[in-house]
């Protein structure tokens, strides 16, 4: 029964009206800020960090648990509404929820991604509590031979996602994968790929090829013939989910919090990958799989839950272990350490005012987000009422300030253009972007990590059959790859029997 | 439609043996001790096999067309290079000539030119989002966006 | 309890108006915006937590938001030369480490940048030393056990150092060839990224500074071994150096400090030079850095920390050139 009385106490510690103040202005400015695209949870924070100086170390986490959870939900307001991912991880977000827009659903979709985010949040903190030292201990286990398995399985995975050819989507995961390798090489330092370019140093920006891909791109295809008619459906029906909508995402909403909180205590995992994950599962389990992509509310509610569950999965190691798994938590772990708090093992020991008060601080920063955001949903809902012919000049502005803003480069508006470009002939010759993004996500991440594993088995590939854990990552990833064949011939049975 | 994807596929198998090419020349190094070409080199070979499996998938198919092309207004090609020729003319005059200029000229000429207004629409329309752009990026979120010959 | 109530809700007030207004109200000085400081290592590594803790100090000794952002890779490499391209207009800085400047160039042949040249030196803050550890429950328990474990089975440890050319890594070879043993380095993006694969038994030991393992230390989950520096750690006297254990090569540390692309201006360098130099005489950033139980305070104008690391540079070359033959 500790337990109960420690969060208990957390939640004396966060619920007091200056703490409830702060992480009201803290969603607030996240909300607005992640609006913005190109700049995500992560430079949100660290634009407000100079203010936590001043304040009890308390209230600074919880002033930054609100701008992490705000921020993040901004980015998804613009993926449904203009179809710019304000950052990679609502990119899955854009799939569906930007079509229900269209169709005139984007209160629904706004709606469902709140309350699945504040669901998600409900279950994960409970996990957190519950699983945290045992959950740390697990994500030891992951060596780099192991991530190198999994990242294999992430992008055998994207058959699943694949709408149209699986052919072309492993194309474009290839193409994702050698965009990756461009800028300097991880492992040595060694510039690849950037023929003196100073731009392509650092790589291809994910964040402009993301924009280019989705939010330019989509505007290319608008304005290529002349408007019959509104490109959003005007007659918004419905500002909330309704019954159906609410009976079709719970599931959803679950299992993407589970995925979302157990794939973001692995380190390294970031945020992005769940979502596809998430996103994938659904159009698996789903019976009617060919509609993902059409404006199906499941492909907006698992994602979203999925993004924001991770995002409280990533606090496992940070707490547990000491290990920032990514720029939000090493913010975060910054923040605490100007206050002389070092987590770590000994955090709920040495600071268990901290340890519980950040807990109840999310839970409260949840919260604070489904009282703030659904208000606002009727408001963001009006925007798509301006005529697209004035709309699309706004929405391009967006994106040149979006990709604009992460470097202060003009050139990495130059790169979204030309990425604007490919996306809009990509989307002429179907292939689709998604996948392409996760690999360029991923690329990196499984290069690195196929390297170390090399040096630390002396060279020898059978290190990732020999340890169990990466073994079964590629056993799966193989059969995943080969069912399409298996299932190519059911199918046809099936249409046989059917004909006759 | 066929067309198309052919040379799509053309073009993948082209870019996967440049991949290949460039990224050996970056340094394969050895299986057991891979140096920087060595995984996009992987990639692109994985690449040259799906591409050329898709040129000659694609040369079997018959003619089949696209659902949704060729449907309703013709297609106004001309839009999309103006947008992206716009894009990058911003990007790359923003540091001299400043945010607020920029953003009034990009909007006002796209309004005028990609779904032609009247002059007086598109003007206002550019003046009022520039001036709106400007208050909420420079002002509310402090973004290091240049301001250029007009100096705030 | 009460008063600091009261404080806390009028600080609130005074922050969200500052918050709205300073856009405002800041006019042509230097700095505008926040400035972002570039880490070349991975959150949770010495020099991230080195930063992170004295950051807001800093920032408001230069009335500039500091904004770290870790760039990792290539021992340093990539982070730095994302400053070297970018524009010395004083809003991109660069955590300034010894061994991205005079190590990694070294090992990494084509190295994008060069110490001399390419970058501006605003001021040194500190340097760390560096120790050698491994889980507690290896069956290696001291310093000779681990050179005879090593001696029998030559390449079979594998330590975890911060990146190819990094100090810690240097260490490795130092050592290696001092104690006529073969360990074999295996780089990561940083210190931050090593922990958890020494934690989950994925590298045998590794060379680091103190901070990022200092909590798994205390707790017991982490052995160390010995200390690479002159004297003994401060606050943990039961480490022995590794001079005492008879390998005089091995002491070398990692100097942190501050530059900027080349070109940046006079007046910001001074801006930033002067506001270091009263952050790291803080005494509240003193008794920071004593806690860290790493980074010494060790503050030296750029001109100074420059000279420095070139001088450190040529000493390393015969070092690094005589391990590469050696390899061949």
């Amino acid at each position: 029964m500790d337990i109960v009385k420690e969060v208990i106490f957390g939640f004396t510690v966060a619920l007091t009206p200056t703490n409830l103040l702060y992480c009201f202005f803290g969603v607030l400015i996240g909300t607005l800020i992640g609006v913005l695209p190109g700049v995500g949870p992560a430079a949100a924070l660290s634009l407000l960090l100079p203010v936590t100086f001043y304040v009890p170390p308390v209230s600074t986490i919880i002033l930054l648990a609100g701008i992490t959870y705000g921020a993040m939900y901004g980015g998804s307001t613009t993926s449904i509404l203009v179809n710019i991912p304000g950052e990679a991880a609502s990119v899955v977000t854009c799939l569906d929820g930007y079509q229900m827009a269209r169709k005139g659903r984007a209160g629904p979709a706004l709606g469902i991604s709140a309350f699945g985010s504040f669901i998600a949040g409900t279950i994960t903190i409970f996990m957190l509590i519950l699983l945290a030292p045992t959950l740390a201990s697990m994500a030891l286990k992951f060596g780099p031979p192991e991530y190198f398995s999994l990242m294999v399985l992430g992008l055998s995975i994207m058959v699943y996602l694949a709408k149209g050819s699986i052919i072309n989507a492993l194309i474009m995961v290839c193409f994702g994968l050698v965009l990756g390798t461009i800028g300097l090489d991880q492992m040595t330092g060694m510039p690849r790929f950037t023929y003196g370019i100073n731009t392509l140093m650092d790589g291809v920006g994910l964040v402009q090829v993301v924009i280019g891909l989705f939010g330019v791109s989509e505007v290319l295809i608008n304005v290529e013939r002349k408007f019959k008619q509104e490109v959003f459906e005007t007659r918004v029906k419905g500002l909330f989910p309704n019954r159906e909508d609410w009976k079709k995402s719970i599931g959803p909403i679950g299992r993407g919090s589970l995925i979302g909180f157990f794939l973001g205590v692995v380190p390294g995992m970031s945020v992005v990958i769940p979502t596809f994950v998430s996103y994938i599962i659904e159009k698996k389990l789903s019976k009617y799989p060919e509609k993902f992509g059409t404006g199906v509310i499941e492909g907006v509610a698992g994602p979203e839950a999925a993004n924001n569950a991770a995002s409280t999965g990533t606090l496992v190691p940070m707490l547990s272990l000491g290990i920032p798994t990514g720029a939000s938590t090493a913010l975060l772990l910054g923040a605490l350490m100007i206050h002389g708090i070092r987590p770590g093992p000994l955090l709920i020991q040495e600071a268990p005012d901290v340890f519980w008060g950040l807990i109840a601080s999310l839970y409260v920063g949840n919260a604070m987000l489904l009282v703030l955001n659904l208000p606002l949903i009727g408001l963001w809902v009006k925007i798509l009422k301006v005529p697209y012919h004035f709309l699309f000049s706004i929405i391009l502005l967006l994106c040149i300030v979006g990709s604009y803003i992460t470097n202060n480069n003009p050139y990495d508006v130059v790169i979204m253009a030309i990425f604007g470009l490919v996306g809009y002939l990509m989307k002429k010759m179907n292939y689709e972007a998604a996948p392409l993004v996760l690999s360029l996500v991923l690329g990196p991440m499984m290069e690195t990590a196929l390297r170390r594993s090399l040096v630390l088995s002396d060279g020898g590939f059978d290190v990732f059959f020999k340890r169990p854990i990466s073994a079964t990552f590629l056993i799966v990833a193989l059969l995943i790859l080969l069912s399409p064949l298996f299932l190519k011939k059911k199918v046809l049975k099936e249409e046989l029997k059917s004909s006759e | 439609m066929n067309n198309i994807s052919l040379y799509g596929n053309i073009f993948w198998i082209l870019f996967s043996l440049l991949t290949c090419i460039e990224s050996y020349r970056a340094g394969f190094g050895t299986i057991t001790k891979p140096d920087s070409g060595f995984f996009p080199f992987c990639a692109g070979i994985v690449m040259l096999g799906l591409g050329l499996t898709a040129f000659i998938k694609s040369l079997g198919e018959k003619g089949k067309r696209r659902g949704g092309d060729g449907e309703g207004e013709p297609i106004r090609w001309w839009n999309i290079p103006v947008i992206i020729i716009a894009i990058i003319l911003f990007a790359l005059t923003i540091e001299k000539s400043g945010f607020l200029i920029n953003t009034f000229l990009f909007v006002a000429i796209l309004l005028k030119v990609v779904e032609p207004q009247s002059w007086k629409k598109s003007i206002i329309g550019g003046l009022a989002t520039s001036i709106a752009a400007e208050v909420i990026f420079n002002v509310i979120f402090r973004a290091q966006i240049p301001s250029g010959i007009l100096g705030f | 309890m009460r008063q600091n109530k009261k404080r806390s809700v009028l600080w609130f007030l005074v922050i969200s108006v500052l918050f709205l207004t300073s856009g405002v109200a800041l006019g042509d000085t230097y700095p505008k915006g926040p400035v972002q400081l570039v880490i070349p290592f991975s959150p949770g590594g010495t020099t991230d937590i080195l930063w992170r803790s004295i950051s807001e100090f800093a920032g408001k000794n230069a009335k500039a938001t500091l904004s770290l952002v870790n760039k990792t890779g290539g021992g340093g490499i990539v982070g730095t030369s994302f400053v070297v391209n970018s524009k010395p207009d004083g809003y991109t800085l660069v955590s300034a480490n010894s061994d991205p400047l005079n190590i990694a160039p070294l090992f990494t042949p084509n190295t994008p940048y060069s110490a001399d040249k390419d970058l501006t030196f605003i001021c040194k803050i500190a340097v760390f030393p560096f120790t050698i550890a491994l889980r507690a429950d290896s069956p290696i328990k001291t310093l000779e056990e681990l050179v005879a474990y090593a001696k029998a089975n030559p390449g079979k440890l594998k330590a975890g150092v911060a990146g190819a050319g990094t100090t810690p890594h240097l260490i490795v070879e130092m050592f290696n060839k001092a104690a006529g043993i073969q360990i074999t380095p295996v780089p990561f993006g940083g210190a931050g990224e090593v922990v958890p694969n020494l934690l989950g038994g994925h590298v045998d030991l590794t060379v680091i500074s103190i901070p990022p393992i200092k909590s798994h230390f205390l707790s017991g989950k982490v052995r160390v071994l010995a200390s690479f520096s002159p004297t003994r750690p401060k606050d943990f006297p039961q480490i022995p150096t590794i001079g005492e254990k008879g390998y005089k090569t091995a002491n070398i540390s990692t100097g942190v400090g501050l530059a900027g692309p080349k070109g940046l201006p006079e007046s910001i360098v001074k801006h930033w030079e002067q506001a270091m130099d009263k952050t790291m005489k803080d005494p509240k950033v003193i008794d920071i850095m004593d806690k860290l139980d790493g980074p010494i305070v060790d503050f030296k104008t750029g001109e100074e920390y420059k000279k420095e690391i070139l001088a450190e540079l040529e000493g390393f070359k015969p070092i690094v050139a005589s391990i590469k033959d050696k390899k061949k």
